[in-house]
């Protein structure tokens, strides 16, 4: 249990000076994968171990072990000391310490944790198997179909020598589906996704598994007909997954504390206008207006509570992201951002869930009111840029024309510069949904996040044909 | 600091010890075949953090994969923990037993390897931390000496010794090992109030003695990317040429049709190439070959991820399809030979992948090619998704360059978008210069034409 490991590390650096961190991570995760009726694949996957990060000589060190043993723990410290001495002499800037900031103690645990591991291997799989075969009877024209089913449980104690001795553990289950649909050599695929942190309901909550099926069905046999609409400066109804999509890779990014220092376009932008003031825009380790965010942690990996951070208030930069060395060097409290993906992973800034707030708008006066243009909805993937530039791509477009939404589109990408088009939204719906949950977000390493909020109607640029 | 303690040797004769053993407790439990693949990996890393030092880490794990089959089904463990292997092959099996079965599944018989295991170079698990913190503080003085408004957010120089062993109830009995040694850098320029795109560069090397030069060549590299995104325009909007530098070649186009030259996605009809083996797909100066014995490229193997021999694999041929890749059981699905293409790590059930790729180089010189057209985008880098299953992709070109009659301008905010499979019989140009690339992909730059361009 993560508790009584707690208790061994902090025993392991009762006598250790200067600042050391240990963290024991497991990671348990199992996983079933179904095609066209085949179980592609089955597994489960174990990983455990203790990473130590040193602060030795203004340089971290860190090494890490495949287990909690004190032996293996107390080695590893002597590793990674050694190793922060042996690049003591190229540091440009020593690092000063870390943030004074209350640090956890106590044990976390996270609702779901019983209720997803309690529930059967039978079920899991047989779940995968009917809702891919429910996908790929939706329709003649549907050629194959996928299923996948995945859960992982974490179990982490983080000891420091100035304060932390915490623990917690949580279960992040995510369903995902897909459909590829063929007419005349003619190929198109639509995909659903579910994740989140808590319970097996919580999971389908939205949507029941065979819904989601039905509705990647639907529209992958919907885009056959659909036409690549022109390229150019378009107005657009953002849905959730998209909003959630550009908060994330298009604003969280830049505001995170290291990104900044580098030069990203947030630098020495606090305080000023980045967005019109509809725009309030946050990230936090709650799951804050809705239960279950896949981003959701009580602390981070620096042992610091991991709340809410507004970093854009009513269209002012108003914070950065920070771990506890960024918030000494800006002279901030840290924001509970550390993550670290595995055991064997050096901590980093990161995003949990982000999101934009609702408004007082609602989606169908927005539709209502929008002469020409678009509502984009099912994000397929995106990225972004240190200018703020970003590029979605988008599953399902639907043409707005006098207040009505018309025909499907397909073949769109988005794209912007982030503080740029957040000054053009102009209207933001009440309705709020957490929309990225079954994503991750790659920065060296993986990290778990979600995203969401509401409908957003801004000016976006729209790939398309020329 | 430095050295392994335990030989090389010792090693991957103690992890083939290991495979066996969980092969024998797999067996005892139930299975009516299983596969036990040990991976031990020790890695001597410094990371760098806006110019700067920032971490300095060392960390060494055995992980162990198990792959059972009963009565037909297959499930797969895998622990970073001698202790768990019972359980693990418990778990795996009770995967198994949940799962339907397949009359496909199964592992392959021992079949001879068609070459020996390439002697890995001890100087790298001899490179120490100090060399390594050197090398990385060395290479950012290096940048900031080019031009101080390069900015290196983030990167790393690294040193990994791995050893691989491998069993199976059907007697593939493997082990070998190796070792790379690498660096990586990301970031921007930043002029004043102008942040420029950001961009990365690096290599991989399987010698300690080529890291210095590859590590300087990347950095090299890196600084003209990032110094080439600043004082980027409004671009054109058009329907024309676009050359895909080499980073786009590997990362967009190669990587974007492999998806649909592996077996797996003929089986199941994810393909648009079921039908076309040994018919033209691409346009005559397009060939794509692998080859997991090209010598000094870290992902050159004699066996792949079931112990199955690797070989020379030509994939395209002047624009000809010549194959697919197979592991065991897309072979047996398509009632072929395998092709040694199972990849991963234990950490993994196998899947499959390629090893060294290389795209053949043409005859033009890349500025031939650049200026050939009256008007053609220069996509450094492309940052866009393709559908695999359509060819549709769409996507923003950075780092990217306008040319007009041979008169070269940086643009931003443009989107590029066709399909695929339309443009690789669409190429009218390969240029002779290529590079490899992160140690095993050697890319030239390529022209393709009638793509849809957007500017903002």
């Amino acid at each position: 249990m993560p508790e009584e490991i707690a208790e061994i590390l902090a025993d392991c650096i009762k006598d250790e000076h200067g600042f050391v961190e240990l963290r024991y991570h497991s990671k348990t995760s199992r996983g079933v994968a179904v095609e066209k009726g085949r179980i592609e694949s089955s597994a489960v996957s174990h990983r455990a171990g203790t990473g130590v990060r040193v602060l030795q000589d203004g340089v971290f060190g860190f090494a890490s072990c495949s287990s909690a043993d004190p032996k293996d723990v107390k080695e590893a410290i002597t590793r990674a000391r050694d190793a922060a001495r042996r690049s003591a002499a190229r540091k440009k800037e020593r690092i000063s310490g870390l943030q004074e900031c209350d640090l956890a103690r106590g044990h976390f645990e996270v609702d779901g944790v019983d209720d997803v591991l309690n529930r059967s291997l039978q079920e899991k799989v047989a779940l995968a198997r009917e809702v891919e075969a429910v996908t790929r009877g939706a329709s003649q024209q549907i050629s194959t179909a996928t299923c996948g089913y995945r859960e992982i449980l974490e179990e982490k104690a983080i000891v420091t020598t100035d304060g932390a001795r915490c623990s917690f553990r949580l279960v992040r289950p995510e369903f995902r589906v897909s459909a590829v649909a063929e007419r005349g050599g003619e190929r198109q695929s639509s995909s659903r996704t579910m994740g989140v942190t808590g319970n097996w309901d919580c999971l389908f909550e939205n949507r029941a598994p065979d819904r989601l099926g039905c509705d990647a069905a639907e529209t992958a046999v919907d885009l056959l007909a659909a036409k690549r609409p022109p390229g150019g400066r378009a107005t657009v109804i953002l849905a959730p997954s998209i909003v959630g999509l550009l908060v994330h890779e298009a604003i969280g990014h830049t505001v995170e504390a290291d990104f900044v220092e580098s030069g990203s376009v947030a630098q020495g932008k606090l305080g000023q206008r980045v967005g019109s003031d509809l725009v309030t825009l946050c990230d936090s380790g709650r799951s804050e207006f809705h239960h279950g965010a896949g981003g959701t942690l009580p602390i981070d990996d620096e042992g610091v509570p991991a709340g809410r951070t507004v970093i854009i208030k009513n269209g002012m930069l108003q914070s950065y992201l920070h771990d506890r060395t960024s918030a000494r060097k800006f002279g901030v409290q840290p924001t509970g951002s550390a993550r670290a993906w595995e055991y064997s992973d050096v901590p980093l800034i990161r995003m949990r869930n982000t999101y934009l707030e609702p408004g007082d708008s609602s989606l169908e006066d927005m539709i209502a009111s929008t002469p020409d243009g678009y509502l984009l909805d099912g994000a397929r993937n995106g990225q972004a840029d240190a200018t703020g530039e970003f590029m979605f791509n988008v599953e399902r477009a639907h043409r707005i024309t006098d207040g009505k939404l018309g025909e499907l589109v397909r073949g769109i990408t988005i794209t912007g510069i982030a503080f740029d088009v957040m000054q053009t939204v102009d209207a933001v719906s009440s309705e709020f949904k957490w929309d990225l949950g079954a994503g991750y977000c790659g920065k060296g390493q993986p990290a778990k996040v979600d995203a969401g909020g509401p409908y957003v109607r801004c000016e976006v640029l729209l790939g398309g044909n020329q | 600091m430095s050295a392994e303690a335990v030989n090389p040797a010792e090693r991957q004769s103690a992890l083939l010890g290991a495979a066996r053993d969980g092969v024998e407790r797999a067996q005892a439990l139930g299975a009516d075949q299983s596969e036990v693949i040990c991976d031990y990996g020790r890695e001597t890393r410094v990371d760098l953090q806006k110019d700067d030092i920032h971490n300095a880490s060392v960390s060494e794990e055995a992980t162990y994969g198990i792959r059972v089959f009963v009565n037909g089904s297959m499930g797969f463990a895998t622990v970073n923990d001698p202790a768990r292997l019972e359980t693990a092959c418990e778990e795996a099996l009770a995967l198994a037993r949940v799962s339907p079965p397949d009359p496909l599944n199964g592992l392959g018989d021992p079949r001879p390897l068609l070459e020996t295991p390439e002697d890995s170079d001890p100087e790298i698990a001899a490179l120490e931390m100090g060399a390594l913190v050197s090398l990385a503080a060395d290479t950012v003085d290096r940048i900031k000496s080019k031009d101080p408004r390069v900015v290196v957010d983030s990167g790393h120089v690294y040193a990994v010794t791995s050893q691989r062993a491998i069993a199976t109830s059907t007697g593939v009995a493997l082990s070998d090992g190796r070792s790379v040694a690498g660096s990586s850098f990301f970031g921007m320029a930043v002029d004043g109030d102008e942040v420029g795109s950001f961009d990365h560069d690096g290599q991989a090397v399987v010698t300690a003695e080529a890291l210095a030069e590859a590590t300087a060549a990347a950095a090299d590299r890196f600084v003209i990317k990032t110094l080439g995104a600043l004082g980027a325009g409004q671009g054109e909007s058009f329907r024309g040429s676009v050359i895909l530098t080499p980073e786009v070649v590997s990362e967009f186009l190669v990587s974007n049709l492999l998806s649909v030259l592996s077996g797996t996605a003929i089986r199941t009809g994810r393909s648009p190439f079921t039908e076309s083996l040994g018919e033209v797909i691409a346009s005559t100066n397009f060939t794509l070959l692998d080859n997991p014995h090209e010598p000094g490229r870290i992902a050159t193997r004699c066996f792949d991820r079931e112990g199955m021999p690797t070989r020379p694999t030509p994939l395209v041929e002047s624009g000809v399809l010549k194959t697919f890749l197979y592991d065991v059981y897309e072979a047996r699905a398509a009632q072929v030979e395998p092709t040694g293409h199972a990849r991963g790590s234990a950490a993994s059930p196998p899947s499959i992948g390629p090893s060294n790729l290389t795209v053949a180089a043409g005859s033009g010189s890349f500025s031939d090619l650049c200026c050939e057209p009256e008007r053609a985008v220069v996509a450094s880098r492309f940052s866009g998704g393709c559908n695999p299953v359509t060819g549709e992709f769409s996507g923003v070109v950075k780092g990217g360059f306008l040319m007009r009659s041979g008169e070269k301008t940086p643009i931003k905010e443009t989107l590029m978008a066709g399909n695929l499979f339309d443009l690789i019989k669409n190429i009218s140009g390969v240029s002779q210069e290529a590079r490899v690339m992160n140690g095993n992909r050697t890319m030239p730059s390529i022209r393709v034409d009638d793509v849809s361009i957007t500017a903002g």
